[in-house]
């Protein structure tokens, strides 16, 4: 996944327009991108989401619901963090939308700076999540230039082991390990065994604790 | 002059073209365009066609048209001519450039030149002489639109003067040898020449011969000779020609020919007349053949009359025919619209049947519908009793019934069900009629007409399936519900203008404040508020219409009917509800729904305030039993808390709750449910602990009872 430069931008989602409007416009008062939609298959048909931002979603609407919305979002993987509104509030439902890694639930009416602080946190929260994943997918995307044996080396390296144990359990010298350790330290972009070992871990690689 | 008799191959295309052009107006009539755009190609032929370098020059002198003939006088092709310099001057001889530039000077202005001589330098160097004529061209509305100019080679004009002495002598010989006859003679009307032809006539051996003599000495009688010489005289005297005069002679030959004389005046230098030359064509064979052409002629014309009266004729007919055919189309197409809307707007199947005197039915005529209807083909109906063979089982009773009707003479109307080819079960309406005949004293023919009301059955029961489950839904929402769905529809509005308002100030105060953000958020504030009016002016206008429904009730069936319901909402809440209906409850006066209403949210309050109690036995009691004033008591008691003194005060007022999100609607609604029944509803606190609501109905007099 690859980041989108820009503005991080609040994508309200709400089938009251008076209540949409409102939002937006709250938003938009301390200087937020906004973007509002009416429904939850509006924002699906024309919002790419691959987009960085956060959700402001109505739980009940007509149609897909905002809990709808939120599982559709977590099969899909979307690092989209949520905000609940809700007229009703319904603890259950707050309780299964936060379950579900909702980062904030408000109920309707609600003072302004509850919700931008919300908004605030989810948006920060969105850009700490985008970079981990352009973190991952960076450390990926070196994973896949070495080579198996290299591959090989890495995990025994990350794992703890010493040059001679890894030419040991590989069965070939300590100066082919030396070798091909010093290339993957180069093609995963490592300064140190610690960041090679974090690298490895953002990239996927079962890491194991030395005995 | 040649008179030559027109063969009959030359008649006969004659006639061809004729016909053709009278066909073609015949036909044609007037067609604009095609003429216009035929004399435009006429046009455009003839301007490329002409001999003469056409041209035209714009008012600023650019050339506009140039026509073909310019490659052959000047060597350049049209194209070459829009890319010279200067038209025409680029082409005009270095000596006469200044002298034409001077002529055309004013041509664009209107000015007009004839037949002015220039030199030409043709594209190969030559030069050739020519002469220039233009003129102005104007549109309609008098703009200049430049000039066209003619230039015309006259390299020609010279030889032609050469050629000039050549054809003098040519002429000489056609004098000699033309069939007619010249003569000319002296103003004493003395033979001075003549030709060949003219001495045959006078009977002299050769024209020599005749110079000196006069007409006397000639061959023609005293009579002719006189009158030839008056005819000569009078030319000499008046100086003027008599031309063309038609007359018949007789000749040396002993012929009688038709001549045609004509005499002009010969004059000196001087202009004095000095004789008189005479021409006598001989137009004997011309007259015979020109007889014989008019004849032709006539009787052309005669067949071309015949032949146009019979076109007109043809043609008056054919547009009559096409007129009728028209009209006669037309009325066909309402014809067979009308059938067909009226084939596919009738859902009837009309039927006539005989009744054979054994009683069986023939069918003798039956409408298509019959086929629709059923899925049967026509000869199911029209084998015998085949009518009766489609209705369903459980109907043919009513059949045999209509059957009975109609054998006694009597109109019915019955509705009864099919099972149609698909197994599929419809609903008939039949209005049948029976025909007496008086002559057999018994019923001959039944007529009628059956219609397809399946989907109107149909739609009927869906009406009461619909009727049934919104009573249904009526029963169980409760005031609660209705609460709930009160204060979602409040909330909106509310936090829209709780939220906007809060923008709006966070707006004032940022600098500088943007004044149209500003206002958008006020406008919706106040729509806002009108959106909350709106629904406070819905939720009156649905208790108005709930207007009850007056029945008289027993209220332990009322009670009974909503008792499955309150159970369960009792399991849902960990506690059961004990009913003690009294037997023999006298009759009460109300609408069931609005009164199951009623008990539903008190039993439904009574629940939810033993919510927080520990658990063990929650019940609640619902008694209802007869009062000592023929009324009727309900009462609903709970094992909660009970109710402060406070709360049993304002209990019944509308927006008074103790729950949390509660409304304070329920027990208002209920109030005034009960005051429109004409009962009474109240609050006791229990001795033990809880509360107890009282429902008093007033009930009916025994004999008002159901």
């Amino acid at each position: 996944m690859t980041a989108t430069a820009g503005q991080p931008t609040v994508f309200v989602v709400d089938d009251d327009a008076g209540v949409r409007q409102m939002i937006s416009r709250m938003a938009r008062s301390v200087g937020l991108a906004v973007e509002a939609y009416s429904s939850v298959q509006e924002f699906l048909d024309l919002c790419d989401p691959a987009r960085v931002g956060c959700l402001v979603l109505d739980v009940r609407m007509p149609g897909l619901s905002g809990l709808d919305l939120q599982d559709r979002l977590l099969s899909a993987q979307v690092p989209l963090p949520i905000i609940f509104i809700t007229g009703h509030g319904d603890i259950a439902m707050g309780v299964r939308a936060m379950k579900r890694g909702a980062v904030d639930f408000i109920e309707k009416p609600f003072h302004d700076q509850m919700l931008l602080d919300a908004i605030h946190g989810a948006l920060a929260k969105a850009v700490a999540w985008r970079r981990e994943a352009d973190e991952r997918a960076v450390a990926r995307a070196r994973l896949a230039t070495l080579t198996r044996r290299e591959q090989q080396v890495l995990a025994l390296v990350v794992a703890g082991k010493l040059n001679k144990q890894i030419a040991v359990e590989l069965g070939t010298t300590e100066q082919t390990i030396k070798l091909h350790r010093g290339r993957l330290m180069k093609k995963m972009g490592a300064e140190s065994v610690p960041a090679l070992v974090v690298l490895a871990q953002r990239a996927g690689v079962i890491v194991q604790t030395p005995e | 002059m040649s008179a030559r008799r027109p063969t009959k191959a030359e008649l006969a295309a004659e006639l061809e073209t004729l016909r053709a052009e009278l066909e073609g107006r015949a036909a044609g009539g007037g067609r604009p365009t095609a003429a216009t755009a035929q004399t435009e190609a006429l046009f455009r032929a003839v301007a490329d066609c002409t001999y003469d370098l056409e041209s035209w020059v714009s008012p600023e002198g650019k050339l506009l048209w140039v026509n073909p003939a310019v490659e052959r006088l000047t060597g350049y092709t049209v194209d070459e001519c829009f890319s010279l310099p200067e038209y025409p001057f680029a082409l005009v001889h270095e000596a006469d450039v200044g002298a034409l530039r001077e002529a055309l000077r004013g041509a664009a202005e209107g000015s007009t030149g004839n037949d002015v001589p220039f030199r030409l330098r043709r594209k190969d160097g030559s030069v050739v002489w020519v002469a220039v004529s233009w003129q102005s061209i104007h549109d309609r509305p008098g703009l200049r639109l430049g000039y066209r100019s003619s230039i015309r080679d006259i390299s020609d004009r010279k030889r032609v003067e050469e050629a000039l002495q050549t054809q003098r002598a040519l002429l000489d010989q056609i004098i000699a040898h033309i069939p007619s006859g010249v003569y000319w003679k002296d103003r004493h009307l003395v033979y001075q020449g003549c030709n060949a032809a003219f001495a045959r006539a006078a009977g002299v051996a050769s024209p020599a011969e005749i110079v000196g003599k006069t007409d006397y000495e000639l061959v023609w009688e005293p009579a002719q000779a006189e009158r030839f010489r008056t005819r000569d005289e009078r030319v000499v005297r008046t100086a003027e020609a008599w031309l063309n005069i038609e007359d018949s002679e007789r000749q040396a030959d002993g012929r009688q020919r038709v001549l045609l004389i004509s005499k002009v005046p010969l004059r000196g230098a001087d202009g004095e007349v000095r004789g008189v030359l005479g021409i006598d064509a001989d137009i004997t064979e011309l007259k015979e053949t020109e007889a014989e052409l008019r004849r032709a002629r006539d009787d052309l014309e005669e067949r071309v009359r015949a032949r146009t009266a019979e076109l007109a004729a043809a043609n008056q007919e054919l547009q009559r025919e096409v007129v009728e055919r028209q009209r006669t189309e037309r009325a066909l197409r309402v014809s067979e619209e009308r059938y067909r809307l009226v084939s596919e707007l009738t859902t009837d199947c009309a039927y006539v049947f005989r009744v054979l005197p054994g009683g069986t039915l023939q069918t003798e005529w039956v409408t298509d519908a019959f086929a629709r209807i059923t899925g049967q083909g026509a000869e199911a109906v029209e084998a015998p009793e085949g009518w009766e063979r489609v209705v369903h089982p459980d109907d043919r009773v009513l059949l045999s019934r209509r059957r009975e009707l109609l054998e006694s003479g009597r109109s019915t109307t019955t509705e009864f069900r099919i099972v149609n080819a698909m197994g599929q079960v419809r609903w008939l309406r039949d209005h049948a009629r029976p025909i007496w005949s008086p002559d057999e004293h018994r019923v001959v023919r039944i007529l009628g007409a059956a219609q397809d009301v399946t989907a109107q059955k149909e739609a009927e029961e869906e009406a009461h399936r619909h009727e049934a489950a919104l009573m249904h839904v009526a029963r169980q929402i409760t005031m609660g519900e209705l609460a709930a769905q009160l204060a979602h529809e409040f909330n909106q509005p509310l936090c829209t203008m709780v939220g906007n308002a809060q923008t709006a100030l966070r707006l004032l105060k940022a600098e500088p404040p943007d004044f149209a953000e500003l206002g958008a958020a006020l406008a919706d504030i106040a729509l806002s508020g009108q959106r909350a009016a709106e629904v406070i002016r819905r939720l009156r206008e649905l208790l108005r219409q709930q207007q009850p429904r007056m029945v008289v009730l027993n209220m332990q069936r009322v009670i009974e009917d909503v008792a499955g319901f309150l159970e369960a909402d009792a399991r849902h809440h960990k506690a059961a509800v004990q009913f003690q209906l009294s037997a023999g409850l006298p009759g009460v006066c109300g609408d069931p729904i609005q009164l199951q209403q009623v008990i539903l949210n008190l039993v439904r309050n009574a629940l939810e305030a033993m919510v927080n109690q520990p658990a063990g036995p929650r019940t609640v009691t619902l008694a209802a039993r007869p009062d000592p004033d023929g009324a009727v008591v309900i009462s609903v008691s709970d094992e909660g808390p009970g109710l402060s003194s406070e709360a049993a005060a304002h209990v019944f007022e509308p927006f008074y709750t103790t729950k949390p999100g509660g409304l304070g609607m329920g027990l208002a609604i209920c109030r005034s449910i009960v005051e429109a029944h004409g009962g009474r509803i109240g609050m006791t606190r229990n001795v033990a602990r809880g509360a107890t609501f009282h429902v008093t109905l007033p009930g009916v007099k025994p004999e008002e009872g159901a």
